[in-house]
């Protein structure tokens, strides 16, 4: 139990270290428009196709269909 | 032998609280304060900046931090241009910093909206580290003894605007001291 505690004590202490604060002004790369997780809109739709095919389910993403999957 | 047990554990406590403390000891080292209202605006020439600096003595103004990346900054353009436009004549002087790290990125939108008030580039983000700022934009109203007087964080649009003239005019009433 000592070993795991002092095994995770200095885990901890090495994570920390990785610590970093972006200030307000560097933050031009993080608010690029490649940063984007909808930046390609054919992409967006695609996956989500793949998702209600696979579920079964759809709506609340903006794509139409009955959850068949054959559309 | 038990006195031995008791010091390992006392060790191992307090490497696990020092690990704990790590993170806020790292942002407590890190924390600046920047300027604030009442303090003397600093020299603007010693930053190193690439543009031409208005003078700024006797005059009211304003040094705004902004970049192309920055949606609500480029937002606040138009109004700072009206503000500039009204009050020029009456010694109201405008600053834009840019912060952008590319100068390529600030002079395209620049180039675009070609404002009339003095742009300036901190390519070296020397100045708005001095600043401190917490958010982009943030502006510091600075009264006619070079003394700030009023911080805009953020923009808000309308109530931005009207705050903006407001504080301009009262500043501009005002006599140096």
């Amino acid at each position: 139990m000592k070993k795991f505690i002092t095994l995770f004590a200095l885990s901890l202490l090495v994570l920390f270290t990785g610590c970093a604060t972006v200030e307000p002004w560097q933050k031009g790369n993080l608010a690029d428009y490649t940063m984007r997780s909808d930046r390609d809109e054919l992409a967006s739709v695609m996956t989500s196709h793949i998702q209600f095919s696979r579920e079964a389910t759809t709506g609340g993403e903006g794509v139409g269909g009955g959850g068949c999957g054959c559309n | 032998m038990s006195y031995k047990i008791r010091t390992n554990r006392f060790s191992i406590r307090k490497l696990f609280w020092a690990a704990l403390s790590a993170p806020i000891f790292c942002v407590a080292v890190q924390a600046n304060d920047g300027w604030d209202v009442d303090t003397e605006l600093p020299d603007l020439t010693s930053f190193n900046l690439s543009g031409e600096l208005p003078g700024t003595k006797g005059n009211v103004v304003l040094v705004d931090f902004w970049a192309s990346w920055c949606a609500p900054c480029k937002a606040s353009f138009p109004s700072m241009e009206e503000a500039y436009q009204k009050y020029k004549d009456k010694g109201f002087k405008i600053v834009a910093v840019s912060v952008d790290s590319k100068a390529k990125s600030m002079e395209s939108f620049v180039n675009r909206l070609k404002p009339s008030f003095s742009i300036v580039h901190d390519s070296e983000q020397r100045l708005v580290a001095a600043a401190g700022i917490e958010v982009m934009p943030t502006s510091f109203l600075v009264d006619k003894s070079g003394k700030i007087r009023f911080v805009h964080l953020g923009w808000h649009g309308k109530e931005s605007a009207e705050r903006l003239m407001a504080e301009v005019e009262q500043l501009l009433g005002e006599e140096p001291s």
